[in-house]
């Protein structure tokens, strides 16, 4: 199952879809704002895998070393294939 | 029957979006479907009791949120958005149902689509 996040880690929205995504045990993809997610320390309670466009993070500046390691960088068609392969999608938090 | 979720994060009367979750809902109830509507964040605030449109000229949501649970639409609130909007278990319209994030998380795995609003 997988989860889109497109709102800023500081919004109801984010934290509302982060955190239904780690009590549903889905992963999540981090658009637009949500690419703020992928800052250090901003995923600590979150343990599914996630990933985050990476037009989205070079466009608001966000270099490798601010981010945490294990959120994974996706282009468009990884967007793609990785909606496709998901059983379920949510979205758009 | 397929079982499509809406979620409203959305405080009511600010903009369409409580209004579109109840039409939608109650669209989705009377085409067969099984509908759970789900209020959380400031859409918890339509679960409030008493909202009175008298002099206003808008549509009483509430009342509105009553006729889904009269239908059989399956309506809960988030337990914490209810304390952070400070609104009383006691203090929500009849029918609608408090429940635990937990509890929303699995009814959304289980659920064939879902709607946000």
């Amino acid at each position: 199952m997988l989860v889109i996040i497109r709102s800023a880690p500081n919004t109801t929205e984010g934290k509302r879809g982060v955190t239904l995504a780690e009590r549903m045990g889905a992963d999540i993809v981090l658009l637009q704002n949500g690419a703020y997610f992928a800052q250090k320390d901003n995923l600590e309670n979150f343990s599914g895998s996630a990933f985050v466009l990476a037009d989205d993070k070079k466009l608001r500046g966000l270099a490798a070393g601010d981010l945490e390691e294990r959120v994974k960088n996706i282009d468009y068609g990884g967007l793609i294939d990785l909606m496709a392969r998901s059983d379920k999608v949510l979205g758009m938090f | 029957m397929e079982h499509i979720a809406m979620i409203l994060r959305k405080p009511p009367y600010g903009d369409i979006n409580a209004a579109e979750a109840v039409r939608h809902a109650l669209g989705g109830v009377s085409g067969e479907f099984k509908v759970s509507l789900i209020m959380t964040d400031g859409g918890a605030l339509l679960a409030k009791k008493g909202q009175d449109e008298t002099g206003t000229g808008f549509t009483n949501l509430g009342a509105a949120l009553k006729d889904c649970i009269d239908m059989d639409v399956e309506v809960l609130v988030e337990q914490s958005s209810l304390m952070e909007n400070n609104i009383s278990e006691g203090d929500i319209v009849d029918g609608v149902r408090v429940a635990s994030i937990d509890e929303i998380a699995q009814l959304l795995k289980k659920a064939d689509s879902t709607m946000i609003f």
